[in-house]
């Protein structure tokens, strides 16, 4: 579970001054949580938060479960690193196995010799894909989604689902998605983050529910 | 659903268990780091070091040159060489220090994906590499002057050994300072060069402090650089006594730039730690 207490969050975009979350204490417990809001409401922020690659501006967020990176996010790869150094990079730090951790990497990622050069001479699908592998390749208690974006074929994706299944008997997720379908394939509980607060249901319905009427608020609103 | 949200807690460890386990996670990802930025700085090619082992050939044979036109004998022992090699090396120590250690947060902000990585492994990464290259680079050369002869051992090691580590954590203060200022002030890495030019000259590369006017001496009184200098000559010309030497002076300088750079890191961890 993680344990937000107090914690403030705002961003600055252009001009505009944006309040995430004000004050909020909340706790989500180790389940499949769709986090929903309407764009710009700082769902990204909150899932880089929760992953811990940005901090909140007051208050304190406690783990006490492993939490992924965002899945598939490619930023913490280093450009003029190969794809093998950048992953034994990811496996001294977390502590895996390098040769477990490449054998599946090198199979999964379909990288072939690419694995063996620098990130920089990467197209973004081949930085996806290792990216992907990668976040599959280290186990953890929660796995982070910022929307689930197709990558790579179709085989590919069938492989990421396939594999995704096998995690969530010992993982849970956390995603924000703008599709229905997805978050009912996935979660089973929901938050809506709105206000500065973030509101969560006991079950996805309600969730669902809660932010259709958010919807229609802000669709009432002239722009 | 019930036993799905039951907190999955672990029972708490004794005290011990955890410091070890904390003091191995750190240790792991320093060595991680320090793998990574060792790549990153020499490259992949032999040339990335070798540049590193060929650079302050250059810079010693133009001071030893220019200092051999001006005066025929070195102020002190008997190689022009050697006078230079004691100011240069030294200083090259805490010139690499403070200035690698500047970008580590700037650099890395793509760690920020991984939260285990934090700001303070990547400086503690950086000066270890810094204090292994300079031990390569300054052994290689002191060979090198023993081979041909000249001096190679300081007269009293275990005083040089001293030195050196004021003159590490000297660096190592100033450079986590640097590393918190060059996120606040972008323009910092462009004006602490100008520091480093005025350090260099006045640190006592082609003089003593003690052959100066006394006005002169005043002023170079102040900057730690000059001490660590004259320390490390006093420490490797036998029976050489300096009456300008406050090695205390220098070791404070190190403490108190080393807790204020530490202190910055932790009170402004949250604006400095922004991804971009």
């Amino acid at each position: 579970m993680i344990r937000f207490r107090n914690v403030s969050k705002s961003y600055r975009a252009g001009t505009s001054h944006k309040q995430i979350l004000t004050d909020a204490t909340f706790t989500l417990p180790w389940r499949n949580i769709a986090i929903l809001g309407v764009n710009g409401a700082g769902k990204s922020t909150l899932i880089r938060m929760l992953a811990g690659s940005e901090l909140p501006d007051d208050g304190d967020i406690r783990r006490d479960v492993s939490v992924s990176w965002p899945l598939g996010f490619d930023g913490g790869f280093h450009g003029s690193l190969s794809g093998i150094e950048n992953l034994r990079f990811i496996c001294r730090i977390y502590d895996r196995d390098m040769e477990e951790v490449s054998n599946f990497v090198a199979e999964f990622a379909e990288l072939g010799r690419y694995l063996y050069m620098p990130i920089k001479t990467y197209s973004s699908g081949m930085r996806a894909r290792l990216a992907f592998a990668l976040s599959m390749a280290i186990d953890f208690d929660c796995y982070l989604i910022d929307e689930l974006t197709a990558v790579g074929d179709a085989r590919f994706q069938e492989r990421c689902a396939r594999e995704f299944g096998r995690k969530r008997e010992q993982s849970r997720i956390i995603m924000v998605s703008h599709s229905e379908s997805t978050v009912r394939e996935y979660c089973d509980m929901g938050g809506v983050l709105i206000d500065g607060r973030l509101d969560l249901y006991d079950d996805l319905d309600s969730a669902i529910l809660a932010y259709r009427e958010v919807l229609m608020t802000v669709q009432e609103l002239p722009e | 659903m019930t036993d799905e949200t039951q907190f999955r807690k672990a029972p708490l460890r004794p005290f011990q268990e955890r410091l070890a386990a904390a003091i191995a996670l750190q240790q792991r990802i320093i060595v991680a780091l320090f793998i990574r930025e060792t790549r990153t700085r020499f490259g992949y090619s032999m040339l990335g070091y070798g540049w590193v082992l060929l650079e302050p050939a250059f810079n010693l044979i133009v001071w030893a040159v220019l200092f051999n036109m001006l005066e025929r004998h070195p102020p002190l022992g008997a190689s022009m060489f050697i006078f230079v090699a004691t100011a240069f090396f030294p200083f090259k120590l805490f010139r690499n220090m403070s200035a690698q250690l500047m970008p580590s947060i700037t650099a890395n902000r793509s760690l920020l994906s991984f939260p285990i990585v934090h700001n303070l492994d990547v400086i503690m990464a950086r000066a270890l590499l810094e204090v292994i290259t300079f031990i390569a680079v300054t052994g290689f050369y002191f060979s090198l002057f023993g081979i041909f002869g000249l001096q190679a051992v300081p007269a009293q090691p275990i005083e040089a050994m001293l030195c050196l580590s004021a003159i590490g954590l000297f660096g190592f203060g100033m450079g986590t300072i640097n590393a918190v200022l060059a996120c606040l002030l972008p323009s910092w890495p462009r004006i602490y060069p100008w520091y480093l030019r005025v350090s260099y000259v006045s640190s006592g590369i082609f003089f003593l402090p003690s052959h100066l006017p006394p006005a002169a001496q005043d002023i170079l009184w102040y900057l730690p650089m000059t001490h660590a200098v004259e320390w490390f000559r006093v420490a490797f010309y036998d029976g050489y006594e300096s009456t300008f030497l406050n090695t205390t002076y220098l070791v404070a300088w190190g403490a108190l730039l080393t807790f204020v750079g530490l202190a910055l890191e932790r009170l402004l961890r949250r604006s400095i730690s922004i991804a971009k």
